[in-house]
């Protein structure tokens, strides 16, 4: 290694100069201070040995002492020529080349780049002051606007170096970039510095317009915040305290997660812990504990109570097993002292499980204190403890808003109350209860009915019959002619009391097993001036004076009912009424005039029974004209379904009244005014009837026209009782005539939309196997052909004669017709 | 009938505690059903009902017990309607009437329960009432008559009235001047008062005993304002 020496510059090394020089060394003799004949002798020594170089840059810096194209050339030869070099073991070459920047810097102040040069130069070196300084010197040379060059590097030197002057060198740093604070925390927290960390974060926080670069909220923040104070709580309030008293409570963690516990309703749960796990932390075993329990009964929902429970209860564990492990320890030594905590912890974590579920019942209730159901298992809760149980009742009562009480039923835990009392036998108390519980603006009536009504049951379970009258008595009280309506939500149930049919019900039940007739009439009475009897109560009351014998009383709470109600109710109250009047065997003229009355607005729907009924009572004691007009009035007035069936029951009775050839007249009207389905299986009775008459010829006239209501597909069985009547009563002709006939419907049939339905309908029979909609037509095809196979089997003697009607020619000819 | 004993095989007849004092403090009385007598067992109400004004009362409240309620039963004149049992048998609280009836403005309210709060010295302590006798009283509209028993004055119950009185004064509401504490055990309409006016005397004695074993022990204030009561316990 050449030694490069710069202090002998008094002399000159002339034997650095060779012969080749000689014409440049003239030429900067000519021109000392010109920059072109240095620039020219530098080119020259381009590939002479360094120290020639050096020699050569040293002059031209000293002639040329403020440019920066010299300097920036010698310096980047130097800086080269060290570059593999150990700065450690060949310290004496870097300091030469520092002293050199030192020069350079001292003429060339604001020039970026060599600063720049120079510090990355000394970052190589073991030299952390004097690297420290020179950036400082660099910041205060430069203008600001290019201290953006500088930092990057300052920062790096920062974490290389770490400790102390990380801190220092950072903290200059923000005050050029304060929204890089976060980097700041960051560094600080990977140098452990977690109390200044934790001050850093105190600040940001507390700045009111701080925008975070890495987008995280507020909250996140926060969190963080937390997290570290929680996670490094011994080191923060070490590092406090040795900053001294004053400092002590610069970071009041606690304070600061409360804040927390206020603001974040939703990270409850979690935050309790934090605060609890921080008292641990810093060895406050005891103010976690209350840190806990706070937490427990504060908290709003089950998730949060549980995630701090769960928590609590860990921790009680740990404590009472490390105490444990501590008994072992000493063996068989005892320390009572010791002992008897053990103890008390052992106890305590017992106690805590045992408050587990009035805990969350606590919870629940703090998140609806409204809920009746919780309150009730808080009783439930209490077991066998009276004291507990009248408090907690007590408590649910002044704490329940009953508007709000939307969670269970409010009459119940009143009533529960009285019965805790009642079991108890202590009667005079429970009156007390109920008589208060009458008094609560329920939200619905019903519920203060069912209250009355518990009252009164526990009075007729006490054998107090009088009582639960009286009780019953006052429940029902109202003022005489009442306009209340008895579901107007605006009035307080107990001005609609009076109207309640489900207290009423219970009063005529009560009064009914218990009091007079009398008394128990005019509870009825009363009923129906208030306006409130439903048909089962017309219909009790009506029973209750029948059973008694007051049969014309029971027909008039009839009238009433069916005074008040209108069909459909009223059907069934004509109905019970007019059997009974039936049975009654009232007056004749009284029953046709109630049924008059009876069907004078009844829908055709429930005309049905009624008309037969009244058609039974003028058969049975009347005229059997009347009851045929009767019948004859019902084919009109009951509703399309019931009609088929009333005209057959018509028909019926004329046959049996007239003998058949009356019921003709009845069946062409049917026919008529029936429906296509009902028309066939009329047309059946109506031809078998003309049969036995002996009038084929009309019976066939029957026939035809019936046959246009039934595809032979779908109803085979009218063309086998039309075959069956042809093969008795007919020649070839007529049977003829019906195969055409036959064949020409199931054409019709074949075209119309009918048919399509029905092979719908086939297709989706239960049984049936799904078949293609060939083998459908050919099934349903195959009776024809089938019903004359049977026809050529049975009618043997016939068979010469119908031989020939059977060709398939001829059934193609008849087709085309 | 459903008629069935109580289930005494799992829940036996254990002693319960009374029911709290603080019970009769809600729900203590119902809502409006009207002002119609009819409704009210033939009562006239003393002042009708005015939307805005609060029907107002101070007292001291008295729940007898069981012992108690069966002593005044038997003070409780047999034509009269009785304030010891409800008509269906529940015994009622009774009370020390300790202002009159007053009808209080909305925004009244809260500065008079303050104002007597504010009036009764804090260190008042909890004391205890006894009876001298026991008379018919008019209501002052003279539309109704109660038996009373007269309390004997004591320095509290003056001291209370006091406070009240002073309040009443200071809000311009009516204050209550004839100081004679009394708890009303019955009442009737003034119309039934004459038909029964002499009295039998063989059972005066018998009411003197049963009045001196009476006791009350008063252990808060308490104002009804509309149907919310307000309580000040005294010092115990």
């Amino acid at each position: 290694m050449p030694s490069i020496d710069h202090s002998s510059t008094n002399k000159l090394d002339l034997y650095l100069i060779s012969e080749a020089d000689i014409p440049y060394e003239q030429d900067v003799l000519r021109h000392p201070y010109t920059l072109a004949p240095w620039m020219r002798y530098i080119e020259h020594k381009l590939e002479s040995p360094i120290h020639e170089r050096v020699f050569v840059f040293e002059r031209a810096c000293r002639d040329l002492g403020r440019s920066y194209k010299v300097w920036k050339m010698y310096l980047d030869l130097r800086v080269k020529y060290l570059d593999e070099i150990n700065p450690a073991k060949y310290e004496d070459e870097f300091v030469k080349v520092n002293e050199c920047f030192e020069r350079a810097l001292m003429m060339l102040s604001k020039m970026p780049r060599l600063w720049i040069d120079y510090l990355q130069f000394l970052m190589k070196q073991c030299r952390v002051t004097e690297t420290r300084r020179a950036f400082d010197r660099a910041l205060r040379a430069l203008p600001i606007t290019q201290h953006d060059r500088i930092w990057p590097l300052y920062l790096g030197f920062a974490k290389s170096v770490k400790g102390p002057t990380a801190v220092c060198v950072y903290k200059r740093y923000l005050q050029y970039k304060p929204q890089d604070i976060e980097d700041y925390i960051d560094l600080l927290m990977s140098l452990d510095y977690h109390a200044e960390a934790a001050q850093q974060y105190i600040a940001i926080l507390n700045a009111p317009k701080f925008v975070s670069k890495n987008g995280k909220s507020q909250f996140q923040i926060w969190t963080e915040l937390t997290d570290l104070l929680v996670h490094y709580a011994r080191d923060i309030r070490d590092y406090l305290k040795r900053r001294g008293a004053k400092f002590l409570n610069a970071i009041d963690t606690e304070k600061i997660i409360r804040s927390g516990i206020d603001k974040f309703s939703d990270q409850r749960g979690k935050l309790w812990v934090n605060l609890a796990m921080y008292k641990i932390s810093i060895g406050d075993f005891e103010g976690s504990r209350d840190a806990f329990e706070e937490g427990v009964t504060t908290v709003m929902t089950v998730r949060d109570f549980t995630l701090i429970f769960d928590s609590y209860a860990e921790f009680e564990e740990s404590i009472i097993s490390s105490l444990m492990e501590e008994a072992a320890q000493r063996g068989g030594q005892s320390d009572d002292e010791k002992d008897a905590e053990l103890d008390i912890r052992m106890m305590k974590f017992e106690q805590l499980m045992d408050r587990r579920p009035f805990l969350v019942n606590d919870v629940l209730l703090r998140q609806n204190p409204h809920n009746v159901v919780e309150w009730e298992k808080r009783v439930g809760l209490w077991g066998n403890n009276a004291e507990q149980i009248v408090k907690t009742y007590t408590d649910a009562i002044a704490t329940i808003n009953p508007k709000k009480a939307a969670v269970g039923q409010l009459y119940k835990l009143w009533t529960n109350f009285a019965k805790f009392y009642e079991r108890a036998g202590d009667l005079r108390q429970a009156r007390i209860i109920f008589e208060r519980g009458v008094k609560v603006p329920f939200k619905s009536a019903n519920e203060l009915a069912d209250l009355y009504i518990e009252w009164a049951e526990m009075e007729l379970r006490n054998e107090n019959f009088d009582r639960a009258v009286d009780i019953m008595t006052k429940a029902t009280n109202g003022p005489q002619r009442s306009n209340i309506d008895f579901f107007d939500e605006n009035l307080s149930p107990q001005q609609r009391l009076h109207k309640s049919m489900k207290l009423w019900s219970f009063y005529v039940d009560l009064v009914e097993s218990v009091g007079t007739l009398d008394e128990t009439r005019k509870i009825y009475d009363r009923i129906f001036e208030l306006k409130i009897a439903t048909p089962l109560t017309i219909v009790n009351c009506a029973n209750l004076l029948e059973e008694n014998k007051y049969f014309e009383e029971s027909f008039k709470v009839y009238e009433r009912g069916v005074e008040l109600f209108s069909y459909p109710v009223a059907f069934e109250l004509w109905n019970l009424y007019l059997t009974k009047a039936m049975h009654r065997n009232l007056n004749v003229e009284r029953l046709r005039d109630l049924f008059e009355q009876a069907l004078d607005k009844c829908p055709p729907e429930f005309a049905k029974s009624l008309y037969l009924l009244y058609g039974e009572l003028e058969e049975t004691r009347g005229l059997a004209r009347n009851a045929m007009q009767v019948y004859d009035r019902a084919t009109r007035a009951v509703s399309e379904k019931d009609r088929a069936e009333i005209y057959r029951f018509f028909i019926k009775k004329t046959a049996a009244n007239y003998g058949l050839p009356a019921t003709r007249t009845i069946y062409e009207r049917a026919l008529e005014l029936l429906p296509d389905r009902d028309c066939r299986e009329l047309c059946i009775d109506f031809a078998e009837m003309e049969q036995k008459l002996g009038e084929i010829d009309r019976a066939r006239a029957v026939w035809v026209h019936g046959s246009q209501f039934a595809d032979p597909r779908i109803h085979p069985r009218y063309w086998e009782k039309w075959h069956e009547f042809e093969v008795l009563n007919g020649s070839e002709e007529t049977f003829k005539e019906m195969l055409r006939i036959k064949r020409s419907v199931q054409a019709q049939y074949n075209t119309d939309v009918n048919f399509i339905a029905s092979q719908t309908v086939a297709k989706s029979k239960p049984g049936e196997t799904a078949s293609q909609p060939t083998a459908v037509i050919e099934n349903s095809a195959a009776p024809s052909f089938e019903s004359s196979e049977v026809i050529r089997g049975t009618e043997n003697e016939e068979n010469d004669i119908l031989a020939g009607g059977f060709g398939d020619g001829e059934i193609v000819l008849d087709m085309d017709y | 009938m459903r008629k069935r004993p109580p289930d005494d095989s799992t829940h036996p007849a254990h002693p319960v505690p009374p029911l709290p004092d603080r019970f009769f403090d809600q729900y203590a009385s119902a809502p409006r059903v009207g002002d119609d007598p009819e409704l009210h067992d033939g009562r006239t109400r003393q002042s009708p009902h005015i939307e805005g004004r609060w029907p107002t009362h101070v007292y001291c409240e008295w729940i007898p017990t069981e012992t108690e309620s069966t002593s005044l039963d038997l003070l409780v004149p047999p034509t009269a309607s009785s304030l010891v049992h409800s008509p269906l048998g529940a015994p009622l609280p009774l009370h020390i009437s300790l202002s009159q009836s007053l009808m209080l403005a909305t925004d009244d309210r809260d500065d008079f329960v303050r104002s007597v709060w504010a009036a009764i010295n804090d260190s008042l302590p909890s004391f205890s009432v006894k009876f001298t006798s026991a008379d018919w009283l008019m209501n002052p509209s003279h539309t109704r008559e109660f038996y009373a028993l007269r309390a004997t004055p004591s320095d509290q119950l003056t001291a209370i009235l006091d406070a009240t009185n002073h309040v009443c004064q200071a809000m311009s509401y009516p204050t209550l001047d004839d100081a004679t504490f009394h708890v009303s055990l019955a009442w009737r309409l003034p119309d039934q008062a004459n038909s029964k006016r002499p009295r039998r005397d063989d059972s005066d004695e018998r009411q003197q005993s049963v009045m001196d074993t009476l006791e009350v022990n008063v252990e808060a204030v308490k104002i009804k304002i509309g149907r919310t009561v307000y309580r000040k316990d005294l010092k115990s």
